[in-house]
């Protein structure tokens, strides 16, 4: 048997797993705040001391997954509870397991005047007055709702809040679905200065259908390139098992 | 495998939902008072297949993990609250809200629902009603001899009668409000119902409290865009075609494995 056949296998294997990857982009081309993800591969190598092969045996194993951090299209929406980031950063909300981030700015107001995301998050604010309760609260027929540059929360002329946003190093943040981010470990974000808040936008998400269907082509026919490299190999050793020691 | 389908799958699911948004939201461009839906979309669980943090084969830590995600749903269709455009008509019944505010309609049963569409008739009994004849709350009976009806910007209704230069005054529109338009629930015939989600209505007087004004003569257009809707449409359209193409490569990904 051939040795290389398995390497063509972790390849294949590996190619189904980018398609996964790239289906899941694609999916959520419509979703409000998604960030795209992709997988970068590395070549391990299976080293057997002393063996009859000294150079072992390579095959690809997936090295990590990057999510991408670039910046969605903003598309004008008008709604005053639309908010859209500029520049990095994320909005913090408050979840049964803690404090969560997301990117996805389509707030809207409970019974209570509290802003929460579509999933029912609440919205939290940063240097909250009351520690106990930092919702971000509108007073009910106070009239709009205005949103500054700073993410300050106001209605007519008095502010109320500033949305608390905050950046964190590249790859410190991990996804949990819902569009919502965890930050790994004990890495800690902190405030977001530079960032602009842009009210009456949304942010799109940040996936191209144009890369999704090139990626998507290049997996299927890398998969279908490896499935041949078996083939072939499968070909070999049964001319090998025939021919070997046959009579001349 | 199966999971890049089902990932394309669901992805077709929620693009088929946002075309029928857009859809309804189409076929109501020239509904009075009517509402734009909008459809969201959420990624879902992520399927951890390499935890960060776990052992290399060297003793080493992982920096980073790998999670696959699973593909989208759709999170809600809400009701975009935003002011439609206004139609002079002349029409002394005709009223468009100008702000924030709902007009309160008594339904069939007694319950009351809200509307933004004031396309209002009177009925033989001399009442403001509805399209459907539902009456508007509080009850306004017009006398049937009243010449020049004027409803003002805070909703007085007052009428002139023959023989009289006095005006006299019917009643008064009263407005709705609630701290999350967004979470009414649509009831159709452009009425929609409060829900936990909205609030209770706060009822106030036009242009009091937040609440917008009326105009007479006037009616409130649909709050739909239909380039937006058409360049909606396109785009959805196309994620749905992407989507299917990658059903297409896994399947074909999966013949593949069948002949090796």
């Amino acid at each position: 048997m051939s040795d290389g056949i398995y390497s063509a296998l972790s390849g294949a294997v590996a190619q189904q797993r980018a398609l996964d990857v790239v289906a899941n982009n694609v999916a959520n081309v419509g979703t409000v705040g998604y960030r795209g993800d992709r997988l970068a591969f590395r070549e391990a190598v299976s080293r057997v001391e002393g063996g009859p092969n000294p150079d072992g045996l390579r095959y690809v194993s997936i090295s990590q997954m990057a999510t991408d951090d670039t910046s969605g299209p903003l598309t004008q929406t008008g709604n005053p509870l639309d908010v859209a980031l500029q520049g990095d950063g994320l909005f913090a909300v408050r979840t049964d397991d803690g404090v969560r981030y997301t990117r996805a700015g389509s707030f809207r107001m409970d019974p209570e005047g509290v802003l929460r995301t579509p999933g029912g998050h609440p919205l939290l604010a940063a240097d909250p007055s009351d520690p106990e309760n930092p919702e971000i609260r509108v007073p009910r027929d106070a009239g709009p709702v205005q949103i500054g540059a700073d993410g300050t929360v106001s209605v007519g002329d008095e502010p109320l809040a500033r949305i608390r946003i905050e950046r964190f190093d590249d790859g410190a943040l991990q996804k949990e679905g819902l569009t919502l981010f965890v930050p790994r470990g004990d890495a800690r974000g902190e405030p977001a200065t530079e960032t602009q808040v842009l009210q009456g936008h949304l942010e799109g998400a940040n996936v191209s259908p144009i890369a999704g269907m090139n990626e998507l082509i290049t997996a299927s026919r890398s998969f279908e390139a490896f499935q041949r490299v078996i083939q072939a190999f499968r070909q070999i050793d049964q001319r090998a098992a025939r021919d070997v020691g046959a009579d001349r | 495998m199966m999971r890049s389908m089902r990932s394309a799958a669901s992805g077709m699911i929620a693009q088929q939902t946002h075309i029928d948004t857009i859809a309804h939201n189409m076929a109501n461009v020239g509904t009075t008072g009517f509402r734009r839906q909008r459809a969201e979309f959420q990624d879902l669980i992520y399927q951890q297949v390499r935890t960060p943090g776990g052992r290399t084969a060297d003793g080493g830590t992982l920096p980073t993990g790998v999670q696959i995600g699973q593909g989208t749903r759709t999170v809600s269709t809400e009701f975009m609250h935003t002011q439609g455009a206004l139609q002079q008509t002349g029409n002394p019944f005709d009223l468009a809200i100008e702000g924030d505010g709902f007009f309160q309609i008594v339904q069939p049963s007694g319950e009351i629902a809200y509307s933004r569409a004031g396309n209002f008739k009177i009925d033989p009994d001399g009442r403001l009603v509805t399209v459907d004849g539902m009456a508007v709350e509080p009850a306004v009976t017009v006398p049937r001899d009243a010449t020049g009806v004027t409803i003002g910007p805070d909703g007085t209704i007052s009428v002139t009668q023959p023989g009289s230069s006095q005006s006299m005054e019917l009643g008064q529109v009263q407005l709705a409000r609630f701290t999350n338009p967004g979470g009414l629930e649509a009831l159709g015939r452009s009425l929609f119902a409060p829900t936990s989600a909205s609030g209770q209505p706060l009822v106030v007087q036009p242009g009091q409290e937040g609440s917008g004004t009326i105009s007479q003569g006037f009616l409130e257009g649909s709050n739909v865009e239909v380039v937006n809707e058409m360049i909606d449409l396109i785009s959805s359209q196309r994620a749905y075609e992407i989507n299917q193409r990658v059903i297409q490569a896994s399947d074909e990904m999966l013949r593949k494995t069948t002949e090796v």
